[in-house]
């Protein structure tokens, strides 16, 4: 009798400190046993890639009842435990902008690409960078990886960077080279980020459930997918198969818009181009356009295009923002990343 | 009830005005209450930017084409754009100094969803909300979706079971919808997504998509049939060829039970979405 009072107590202070440490951002599934669900059926619930209790309140019910293990009356249980967590009504706009963190942005290592882009990439949305082979595409992610690590003050987001690679261009040397620029520890930097290289479409999207699982043990600060399209073109051919391959390009984007929105990470993908190849195209000459159509094009917050200017210049422009004007910005790729143009 | 009672009701029925009087005659006045409202566009065509201008004008007295009330706004796209209606809201305070409200943003109430489920599910916490809110800043009005699509397009299969599933959800919750926009006089505005059409060669597909272009690329609103009997207006809005620089859009009436068959041109700036005059008055001189 003593004993369980002294543990009671014990643990009463700790669930406190706990509560009050995890009042921002998204809390850990784990705070549903403080409901009375039971840490087994906890556990099903992280296997199956849901590892907040936001998520477990914002997946519909039918999704909670295919996990295997827990019944029907779990269920409810357990949704009603999340729905207490979880404030569900209406909140004025000037209560939600001042209860978020003010968005932060990630440097480029540019400083004219981070002026367009008003500060640089921001955290909490899709950016989609496209353009044609060889535009830095991939030198802007690498990039990325290393100044997402750098403190606030100095244009960073000081979290971890992952990166999953569909075309396996990630070199491990060149977050090394950029490493030296910001003056950052080489070993550490590599340490600070999560490599996953993807091999085809449902490897990919399997590969977000995992990047959940992470994203709640530590703070991530960006996510690169490199490239979003790649795999999407070898898996799916044909007219035949375009009504699939965008139906499941359309629920990959949709998890990848959860993560941004649950965990505030700044997630970058690189799309690939297809020349237009309609007769109309004649007149205006050779045309590229990003690949994924309406489907990209919705879901992306931010949709910058690449291409190459002359020597080691690139261009990037801003095509769509639903608060950046569009502009365009000069930058230089060299052996420090990407970094302003040298005239 | 005579036709004629039916009449006067009509005459009756308010508007909101889109915050630019341009816009609001296209639509003889702007978006009616009582009633299901989309805008269907390609992505970067101002549909977000039209909700959000049209839960700030709800603010406005009648006499200034307003309601005098406060919006709900249910975003299923992420994030949603604080920045954007920061900016709008500034420029929207500068016109309208007078105004009792010292934040326009207090008046706009967000909601994020993130599942069709759940947005059948919400429609009678806006009822609750509706009737029992204390909120200082009663009544709203208005309430936006932004974007219908984003709910239905990524979470269905190609199934027969669940395109049942999926048109039942439609009706579920345009009717929910309907209901409350009669009961309270709430003007609901949804926004949809476009999907490209695809045919072989030049084959004419008679009045398959009406004819829409955006951006030079045939087009049709996404959701299909199911979902355009769920809505009363149907608002096109698209942009010119694909040449840069992209600066003119365009909405145009696809249907409307109110409206003629009408367009306007319209630019984005960074103070919102303004129409273009020219356009209206060259129209003009050609009806004449």
């Amino acid at each position: 009798m003593m004993a369980a009072t002294m543990e009671q107590q014990q643990q009463r202070p700790q669930q406190q400190d706990e509560a009050e440490e995890i009042q921002h951002g998204p809390l850990p599934v784990e705070q549903l046993q403080a409901s009375g669900i039971a840490a087994t059926d906890v556990k099903k619930l992280k296997d199956a890639g849901i590892c907040t209790v936001e998520s477990v309140a914002y997946t519909p019910r039918k999704d909670l009842l295919q996990i295997k293990g827990i019944s029907e009356a779990k269920v409810d249980k357990i949704i009603e435990a999340a729905s207490k967590l979880v404030p569900m009504g209406f909140t004025s706009a000037s209560e939600l902008h001042a209860q978020r963190d003010a968005i932060i942005q990630i440097t480029t290592g540019s400083t004219e690409l981070d002026k367009i882009l008003e500060g640089g990439v921001e955290t909490g949305s899709i950016t989609e960078l496209y353009g044609e082979f060889r535009s830095g595409k991939t030198q802007l992610c690498h990039t990325l990886c290393v100044t997402c690590q750098l403190p606030l003050d100095q244009g960073g987001g000081e979290g971890k960077a992952m990166y999953i690679d569909a075309e396996g261009t990630f070199r491990p040397q060149r977050l090394l080279q950029i490493a030296d620029r910001f003056g950052l520890n080489g070993a550490d930097v590599l340490e600070n980020v999560a490599y996953a290289r993807a091999y085809n479409t449902d490897h990919q999207s399997r590969l977000l459930l995992e990047a959940a699982s992470m994203m709640v043990e530590t703070r991530f600060a960006v996510m690169i997918v490199d490239s979003a399209t790649a795999l999407y073109r070898t898996d799916f051919s044909g007219r035949g198969e375009l009504s699939a391959r965008q139906m499941h390009l359309a629920k990959f984007l949709r998890s990848l818009q959860k993560l941004a929105d649950e965990f505030g990470v700044a997630i970058v993908i690189t799309n690939q181009v297809v020349s237009q190849v309609d007769g109309s195209a004649v007149f205006a000459g050779p045309q590229i356009k990003p690949i994924g159509g309406n489907i990209m094009a919705h879901a992306t917050t931010t949709r910058l295009a690449l291409r190459k200017g002359r020597g080691e210049e690139r261009i990037c422009k801003v095509i769509s923002s639903p608060c950046l004007a569009e502009a365009e910005a000069r930058f230089q790729i060299c052996a420090e990343g990407v970094s302003d143009v040298k005239d | 009830m005579r036709a004629e009672n039916l009449l006067q009701l009509q005459h009756r029925t308010q508007k909101c005005t889109l915050g630019c009087p341009v816009l609001d005659r296209c639509l003889a006045g702007g978006v009616p209450c009582a009633s299901v409202t989309e805008f269907v566009g390609e992505s970067g065509c101002g549909k977000t930017q039209l909700c959000l201008q049209l839960a700030l004008s709800a603010q406005l007295p009648p006499s200034h084409g307003g309601l005098s009330a406060s919006s709900i706004f249910i975003h299923t796209e992420f994030p949603f754009p604080f920045r954007r209606l920061r900016h709008l809201s500034r420029a929207f305070r500068a016109s309208h100094p007078d105004l009792p409200c010292s934040d326009p943003c207090d008046r706009v109430f967000l909601r994020a969803v993130h599942s069709a489920h759940e947005l059948l599910n919400l429609i009678p916490t806006i009822e609750t909300f509706l009737l029992h809110s204390k909120s200082p800043w009663r009544p709203v009005r208005i309430i936006v979706i932004d974007s219908i699509a984003a709910l239905f397009r990524s979470d269905f299969e190609n199934t027969g079971s669940d395109l049942r599933r999926r048109s039942s959800l439609f009706f579920g919750i345009s009717g929910g919808l309907r209901q409350l926009a009669k009961r309270f006089g709430i003007a609901v505005v949804v926004t949809n997504q476009v999907v490209d059409l695809i045919g072989d060669g030049d084959v004419s597909f008679g009045s398959l998509g009406n004819g829409l272009y955006s951006s030079g690329r045939r087009v049709c609103p996404a959701l299909g049939l199911a979902w355009a009997h769920c809505v009363n207006s149907r608002l096109f809005l698209s942009k010119d060829e694909d040449e840069p620089p992209v600066k003119t859009r365009k909405m145009r009436v696809v249907f409307a039970p109110h409206l003629p068959h009408s367009s306007c041109e319209y630019v984005i700036k960074g103070e919102g979405v303004f129409g273009v005059e020219m356009m209206q008055h060259r129209e003009e001189e050609i009806n004449l």
